[in-house]
């Protein structure tokens, strides 16, 4: 559309810029706009990263692994002790999703790391739709498993009956906002980070055209920073996303509550 | 400049045009890296580990039975060493009592061979203790008969001689 020409200013951009969908591929069906983007791009890169990564990790499939290999399986691990951990044995079925949700979520961040590039992440659209299908899900999960019963995920145990009518309501929201806190959380710490990383770069840069360039590296020095700190922002809220995902999991299956 | 873009809410995240694009082609990409992951990634990882565990398994199976093999082995050497010893001991003793026995048996065989040389020895003493008392009654007979001959010219009759001299000589033994 028309960001193709504001992307491509040679002015100060502004932090925000670097969070806008380009089209690359016009796609029109039925009326929707499918065009391939440049966060569709990134998702496909990312992907291609991911099945690089771990299928070149597992081509030997040594008894003794090497550091690929054992890269590889100990995110295996990492992933299967934290469902074992919050949902136990009977959440197995649902790892290949969460392994997968997990990977998508990390290597979606860490790429967003690189410059010039796009964070699919730091877009509520992805994360509100990730948020809304382990929503979903679970909450198709645990009615498939209990039926009524589930509703009794509503009734926190061990609380006074007079509290009832004051509980279940805030049960039931809490319940609801349980997407758009996932969805939320993990976008705002996305946009928020990258956002951060433009200003700063952008205040060194306004230093330097306002003859205070001898200030411009406390600035610099201030993104290395940052980009450490991204880092791990990247990596904790893959984790975070999946073992939210987990406990919710791990409610619909057992409604221990 | 930030605030300014929040507040003309020019956030891209917000253009809700863009909102189906990013679904569908987020539903495609992760539906297929969905099939990679649970189609090749994930057994070929789970084939892996369970053949580890399987040849740590085995490999832990073996060391338990060597270890046992081991452990019977040193109990048998230890069984045949305190055999070896008792055996030893008994043949000890054995020779002891053997060359004991002997000691007595060669140490009463000599004594007895002494006792009979004593013996024998005595009887010779004696014989000969004999014989010259013999001799010195004869010796004697034959002096007192040349001095009386010789002194009194009487003929002493030999056998009463011989029977007096014996008679004196019984006297002066007791």
């Amino acid at each position: 559309m028309a960001t193709d020409n504001s992307a491509n200013g040679d002015a100060a951009h502004g932090p925000l810029e670097q969070f806008e969908i380009v089209t690359l591929e016009s796609i029109q069906i039925g009326g929707l706009d499918l065009s391939f983007t440049n966060s569709a791009l990134w998702m496909l890169i990312a992907v291609a990263t991911i099945a690089v990564v771990f299928g070149g990790g597992m081509r030997r499939r040594a008894i003794i692994p090497g550091r690929w290999q054992a890269a590889v399986e100990l995110t295996y691990q990492f992933v299967a002790n934290m469902l074992q951990d919050n949902v136990g044995p009977q959440g197995a079925r649902y790892f290949p999703f969460i392994f997968t949700l997990f990977l998508f979520i990390l290597f979606g961040n860490l790429l967003g790391m690189i410059p010039y590039s796009f964070t699919y992440t730091s877009h509520i659209a992805v994360t509100f739709a990730m948020a809304a299908v382990v929503f979903v899900g679970v909450t198709v999960i645990g009615l498939a498993r209990h039926g009524v019963r589930f509703l009794s995920l509503f009734v926190p145990s061990g609380v006074p009956v007079v509290l009832i009518p004051l509980m279940v309501p805030i049960e039931i929201i809490s319940y609801f906002v349980r997407p758009v806190s996932l969805s939320l959380r993990l976008f705002a710490n996305m946009m928020a980070g990258h956002t951060m990383l433009k200003v700063f770069g952008g205040f060194a840069g306004l230093l330097l055209s306002a003859g205070l360039g001898f200030l411009a590296p406390v600035s610099v020095i201030l993104i290395v920073a940052l980009t450490g700190f991204e880092l791990l922002v990247a990596a904790i809220q893959a984790y975070v996303f999946a073992v939210l995902s987990c406990l919710y999991l791990s409610d619909a299956l057992d409604l221990h509550h | 400049m930030p605030a300014a873009a929040f507040a003309e809410s020019n956030m891209p995240q917000l253009r809700v045009e863009t909102f189906a694009s990013q679904v569908f082609w987020l539903v495609v990409t992760f539906s297929v890296l969905y099939v990679v992951i649970s189609q090749i990634v994930l057994p070929q990882v789970r084939t892996t580990l369970r053949a580890r565990e399987t040849r740590i398994g085995v490999d832990r199976e073996q060391a338990d039975e060597l270890r046992k093999e081991a452990e019977a082995a040193h109990l048998r050497a230890r069984e045949a060493l305190a055999a070896a010893r008792a055996e030893n001991d008994r043949l000890l003793r054995e020779a002891h009592d053997r060359a004991a026995t002997a000691f007595r048996a060669e140490t009463q065989r000599l004594q007895a061979a002494l006792d009979n040389e004593r013996v024998e020895a005595e009887a010779r003493i004696e014989a000969s203790r004999m014989a010259a008392l013999r001799d010195a009654e004869a010796a004697t007979v034959e002096l007192v008969r040349s001095l009386t001959t010789t002194l009194t010219s009487v003929q002493v009759d030999d056998a009463a001689l011989s029977g007096a001299v014996a008679q004196a000589a019984r006297e002066n033994a007791t």
